[in-house]
């Protein structure tokens, strides 16, 4: 792992990010489709059987693929980035995932100023909350690179 | 408040408990010698399987969150698991909370109202 350098781990935390929220995309673009009411209605294997088709097992099933290989991607970019530094980055996600969920024609979600400037404003709050210096310098911190490593 | 709110909020209570849960987890092989003793001490104890059933969980709800709520909404509302587990570690595990932190658990819950008046 010696040889990534930091310009490269940086690279690798955006795959991260645009990995999670194509995941998360295609999570909505599967579960948009169904009702709570039928949730709640499985009475087990046998509605599985009948509506694994309609549910669409597989794209839920890339979805978790593809969020397990930024969990391993995001590991790998820690390995040379302080998670002080890249932790905040993962939120850029939702900016991401906004732009595509308004904009890809897969997911029909509408644009809105209001849950721009939401995610915007969280978005920054991540940033504030992870430049604390407490984070950095604590050894019993929550967000010390010991935890996760 | 509907059913697709009420599993969102779960959702984050969830994921916020998770990171306390995992935290404690880590405390447990902080003197372990070597990585398999580590590894070992990990997967005795009872925080790392309860932290995992709790992350299984959270899945599932957010699944079914995703069956109702818009995912441009409700995505970058699970950033208030960020603030809470903040509030948890202080509380629980007597982690300090510097201004920015606050500050930041402050802008997260502003974004959190301001999303909230989305439709």
């Amino acid at each position: 792992m010696n040889e990534l350098s930091p310009g490269r781990a940086v690279v690798l935390v955006g795959v991260s990010i645009v990995l999670t929220s194509c995941a998360q995309l295609l999570f909505r673009s599967v579960m948009q489709h169904f009702s709570l009411d039928d949730i709640f209605a499985i009475d087990g294997a046998g509605w599985l059987l009948e509506n694994a088709g309609a549910i669409n097992l597989s794209l839920l099933a890339v979805g978790l693929a593809l969020y397990t290989c930024s969990m391993v991607v995001w590991i790998f970019a820690l390995s040379r980035l302080s998670i002080s530094f890249a932790y905040p980055l993962l939120s850029l996600s939702y900016v991401l995932v906004y732009l595509a969920a308004v904009y890809l024609p897969n997911i029909e979600e509408t644009p809105s100023l209001v849950k721009l400037t939401g995610s915007i404003t969280m978005v920054l709050g991540v940033f504030v909350m992870a430049s604390d210096s407490i984070s950095r310098n604590s050894r019993t911190g929550s967000t010390d690179s010991q935890d996760r490593s | 408040m509907k059913l697709g709110d009420i599993l969102l909020i779960i959702t984050i209570v969830l994921l916020a408990v998770a990171q306390i849960v995992q935290k404690m987890a880590s405390r447990r092989f902080v003197d372990a010698a070597g990585a398999g003793a580590a590894l070992l001490l990990l997967f005795r104890s009872v925080e790392f399987w309860l932290s995992g059933l709790l992350l299984a969980t959270a899945l599932i709800t957010w699944l079914c969150t995703l069956t109702v709520l818009e995912l441009s909404k409700a995505y970058p509302l699970l950033s208030v698991s960020y603030a809470l587990a903040a509030l948890l570690s202080h509380v629980f595990l007597d982690e300090q909370v510097g201004r920015n932190r606050w500050l930041g658990i402050g802008l997260i819950s502003a974004g959190a109202t301001i999303m909230l008046a989305a439709q």
